[in-house]
């Protein structure tokens, strides 16, 4: 897409910052409220291009950490569903809105198995729990976000 | 913003209230001050005022706000800290019902001579950053010494028994999470169990706990002196290593290498133990700054709740429910990674 997301909504927080806040300057609501629209617009363009990236690598990282835990010796039907999710059907579509309602489940069962291998000091246990802290880590890590000089 | 029948009915009702004749509300407009309350600035003129004029601010309650709480219990908290060492508006009025601008609000006096820093500034005192520290940490000190039971707070809050304060919290935070969360959050839950099997030792003295206490939330002269703290909507009583933690947590630190961005840690704690008479105590500490990133989650998820539902489209909510609850995810995860298996 030209121009791309990005420019788009570094160039509106630009006109925002150069061409309307000036305007405002007797009156601080306004001028807050302008400051924290025009933030919003650069982290959106942080966050276009990538969403759908983040949100596809922690399914493929779920999905893979839910076929290695499926074969461990936990609970059959905490087994079966992990291993049901880590075949589940790809993606309806590769929306955002798309993704998340494949990726909302998994982390939903990926709390669940978190919580079933953290307490256990079986050799099996710990690194599935590393796994699922490696998962975790994964999302947050793609999603900081740069924070401009207010 | 007011409209012109509920400013003649603010003016009237300062005018009973103030008992000082016919009231004139002027000046007035909106500034900015958090999503949990509409906040206003205006003078009230009156022949009778010593000067004619004072100048107050009104807080308003929101249709939604990021945190649920009651005005009653931050008017009590300004109240209770007026003129006890810790710099805080004088409380002038409290209207918990909606007879005169449609929904609940207090006002207080307004502080002229001070301004307020976003902890998301890149240096947001300059030359007087550590100046700013002393004051902030033995300020923060000086709530703690206070006996809540000598303040207006017992009557407004809950007081819990020392070894609950924790759990209590805990508890309500959790809810916050489980009640809000649009979607899954392994990270949080992650978070609470991890506290839930490794509480902390209490308190041998309750306290009041600010409930918000950081850098954002006071005002400062720009010459390195705090002339208010401000923004006691989720105080309460409980374990004074809650406002410590809360200050401490990496969200609000503009530079990471120093507490709160301000001063070395040692410092602090030193200037916040002189101030308060009371120990660090590291281990309960460890707990409690693991509790303020899982409740800054919570405020988060709660905000981006309120803006999803649209009760309340402040763009500081969507700001406030995204890029903070990115942040305290990382430093949640982060934290917690290296620390498997049960540890804090």
């Amino acid at each position: 897409m030209t121009p791309s997301f990005s420019q788009i909504m570094l160039g509106a927080a630009g006109a925002v910052a150069t061409q309307l806040g000036p305007r405002l300057k007797d009156d601080a609501y306004a001028v807050g409220q302008a400051q924290i629209i025009g933030l919003l617009m650069v982290l959106v363009a942080q966050e276009a291009d990538r969403a759908a990236d983040t949100l596809s690598l922690e399914t493929v990282a779920m999905r893979a950490l839910f076929a290695e835990a499926s074969e461990s010796p936990l609970p059959e039907g905490l087994r079966r569903r992990l291993r049901a999710m880590a075949e589940a059907a790809p993606p309806e579509n590769f929306t955002i809105s798309g993704l998340e309602k494949l990726a909302h489940p998994m982390k939903a069962l990926l709390i669940e198995l978190h919580e079933a291998v953290e307490d256990r000091p079986d050799d099996w246990a710990r690194p599935l729990e590393a796994k699922c802290w490696d998962v975790l880590k994964l999302g947050a890590d793609h999603r900081q976000l740069f924070m401009p000089g207010l | 913003m007011l409209t012109a029948e509920e400013i003649a009915r603010l003016a009237d009702y300062l005018a009973q209230t103030l008992q000082t004749g016919p009231v004139r509300v002027e000046n007035l407009s909106r500034i900015p001050g958090g999503a949990s309350r509409e906040t206003y600035r205006f003078d009230a003129v009156t022949e009778d005022i010593a000067g004619g004029v004072r100048g107050f601010i009104l807080r308003r309650d929101p249709p939604d706000s990021l945190i649920d709480t009651e005005r009653a219990l931050e008017f009590a908290a300004y109240k209770s800290f007026f003129g006890r060492g810790v710099p805080v508006p004088e409380a002038i009025a409290l209207v918990a019902d909606d007879s005169v601008l449609e929904r609940p609000f207090f006002i207080m006096e307004r502080i002229d001579h001070g301004a307020s820093s976003s902890p998301f500034q890149p240096d947001p005192f300059g030359a007087h950053r550590e100046s700013i520290g002393r004051e902030f940490f033995s300020i923060l000190g000086a709530i703690a010494a206070v006996d809540p039971y000598d303040t207006e707070m017992p009557g407004v809050v809950d007081t819990p028994a020392p070894e609950d304060c924790w759990r209590r919290e805990l508890d309500h935070w959790q809810k916050v999470v489980e009640d809000d969360s649009l979607e899954p959050q392994p990270i949080a839950m992650a978070a609470i169990r991890r506290l839930r099997r490794n509480p902390p030792h209490p308190p041998p003295k309750l306290a009041v706990v600010h409930g918000d206490y950081r850098v954002g939330n006071f005002l400062h002269d720009g010459a390195g002196r705090i002339t208010a703290v401000l923004d006691w909507e989720m105080a309460h009583i409980g374990d004074p290593m809650e406002d410590l933690a809360w200050a401490l947590d990496p969200l609000w630190a503009s530079d990471p290498t120093r507490a709160a961005g301000l001063l070395d840690f040692e410092e602090a704690i030193r200037h916040w133990q002189q101030a308060s008479g009371r120990r660090f105590n590291a281990e309960a500490f460890q707990w409690w700054s693991l509790f303020s990133s899982l409740k800054g989650l919570a405020i988060w998820i709660s905000s981006s709740k309120a803006y999803h539902d649209g009760k309340n489209t402040d763009p500081i909510l969507a700001f406030s429910g995204w890029y903070c609850a990115t942040r305290h995810n990382k430093i949640i995860a982060d934290r917690l990674s290296q620390t498997t298996w049960g540890g804090l």
